[in-house]
Parts: C-alpha cells; sequence; structure tokens
C-alpha cells in the first residue's frame, strides 16, 4: 500500500489543490460582487469547476455555485464564453 | 400575502443596477435621486451607495457591452424590492438590475447612516473598474500562492484519498505503473471532453 502512496504522489504531482480555500483563510468571503475572486472557480467556457477540481468543501461550492450565478445574473460574470 | 414585518424590524438588501453607459451624468443624477427618494419614501435606510463606473458587461445586454454600474445598499421593508424595482423599471436608461436579500431580521437602529457611504460619483476610472475585483481580492492571490506551497504539504493527506480510490489496481505495483497513465490519460480526455 504504502508503494500505492508513493505513486499517487508522483502521479497526482500538484495537478490537483485538494485544500477548501475558503476554509483555509477564513478572511476571504464569497462574494458576487467580486467577479476576479470568483474567476478561479469558473473554466475557460464560463461553467462551474466541480468540487474534485476546485477543492472546496461542500459548504463552500454551495456558496460559489450561487455567487456565480448571481454574478451571471447581472452581468458581471458570463454564463459561457466562445473559445 | 406575506405578513408585513413589524415596523421595528427591517429586511437589509442590495440592488446592484447597470446604466446604459451612454447616458449622462445629468441622468444619472436623475436616477439616482429618483431611487434615494423611493427609497426615504417607504421609510427605508439608504445605508451605503457606490458608482462602479464603465464596466465592461460579461455578455451583451440591450445591445451594449459596457455599463455603468451602480450598487445600493439599504434597509427596507415588505413593500421596498417591488417598488424599487418597478421604478428601475420605468427608468429608460437602467438596463439590467437585481435585488439580494442580505438579511431578513435588521433593527434599523443598529445600522447608523454614514453620510460619506452616500456617493454617486464614480469611484473609479473607465476600464480601471475592471482591476476593483484583483485589488480586493489581492489577500487572497497572496493566500492562492501560500496555498500552493501548502499543497505540497497536503501531499500526505491527498495520497490516503486516492489510496482509498483506487483499491481495485492493487494487483501488482508493476501493473500498477502502466494502468495509472492510461487511468491519467483518460481523465484528461475526460476533462477536454466536457470542455
Amino acid at each position: 500500500m504504502s508503494n500505492i502512496g508513493k505513486f499517487d504522489k508522483r502521479r497526482g504531482g500538484g495537478r490537483r489543490r485538494r485544500i477548501c480555500r475558503f476554509c483555509a483563510d477564513q478572511n476571504v468571503k464569497v462574494d458576487y460582487k467580486d467577479p476576479q475572486g470568483l474567476r478561479y472557480f469558473i473554466s475557460e467556457r464560463g461553467k462551474i469547476v466541480p468540487r474534485r477540481i476546485s477543492g472546496n468543501c461542500a459548504k463552500h461550492q454551495r456558496q460559489v455555485c450561487l455567487a456565480i450565478k448571481r454574478a451571471r445574473n447581472i452581468a458581471l460574470m458570463p454564463f459561457t464564453a466562445p473559445k | 400575502m406575506a405578513q408585513e414585518l413589524p415596523k421595528h424590524r427591517a429586511r437589509e438588501y442590495e440592488t446592484i443596477f447597470i446604466v446604459n453607459p451612454e447616458s449622462t451624468s445629468d441622468q444619472l443624477d436623475q436616477i439616482s435621486g429618483r431611487l434615494t427618494e423611493v427609497i426615504s419614501r417607504l421609510e427605508g435606510k439608504l445605508l451605503r451607495a457606490e458608482n462602479w463606473g464603465k464596466r465592461r458587461l460579461a455578455f451583451p445586454v440591450a445591445k451594449q457591452t459596457k455599463g455603468t454600474y451602480i450598487y445600493l445598499h439599504y434597509l427596507g421593508y415588505a413593500d421596498m424590492v417591488h417598488e424599487v424595482e418597478r421604478n428601475m423599471r420605468m427608468i429608460e436608461p437602467v438596463i439590467k438590475y437585481m435585488t439580494v436579500k442580505i438579511e431578513e431580521d435588521v433593527n434599523p437602529e443598529a445600522r447608523p447612516v454614514h453620510e460619506e457611504d452616500i456617493s454617486f460619483a464614480p469611484l473609479f476610472e473607465e476600464e480601471v473598474a475592471e482591476d476593483r475585483g484583483a485589488k480586493e481580492h489581492a489577500p487572497s492571490k497572496v493566500e492562492a500562492s501560500s496555498d500552493e506551497d501548502q499543497n505540497e504539504d497536503e501531499e500526505s493527506s491527498d495520497d490516503e484519498d486516492e489510496e482509498k480510490a483506487s483499491p481495485k489496481e492493487d494487483d501488482s505495483d508493476e501493473d500498477e505503473e502502466k494502468a495509472s497513465p492510461k487511468e491519467d490519460d483518460s481523465d484528461e480526455a475526460e476533462d477536454t471532453d466536457k470542455d
């Protein structure tokens, strides 16, 4: 089993962020008025990045999701983006 | 009908609206004056007003690619949002608006009005407005970079997760070395597919 650990460590190689950045720093609030801060959580095409990629915890993913949807509603963020 | 709140408990709202970028500052004054009047007429309390200046819209609205954002933060009672939004619909240069309820039950006495928070002068020059978010979020960006440093430490927990996730690959170590890069590829293929 320890081998798997080593192997995965090599493979994972920091490709994925696994810590919820909002839990890591309580001062950072999810805010729909701040599209720059939310930009990290959408893909190039403007889709919301899933939790397994972004590393958000469930609670903050819900907040981010709502914030992005609000931001979209007032044209601060795109619904879709041309490639 | 929603039951009306007793007069000493207000609700807290935020309204953002976008004004046609071609409108003059006179028009802006007129709009802001009208909305302020509406809020005070309904015994609401305007706590904060900001003009975010002209910003690029994420998508065209009313054939405009830019818009002047104005932000209002106020306390009000049950009929407030309806009236504010009705007024905005009647004001022609307003091309989009959104109201968000922040808090349900607020004591208006506990929220003093600071005159200096209420200003309809543009806070930011054109396009500089784009940087506003970045400026505000600077600490979090620092955070992000430190996050990545942390990530190295977090690897160990990562490993645990993935160990649990892939018990079926447990046949032999060599097999795994072959199998997993493949898995990786398919992973990425999946990602691109979705995009």
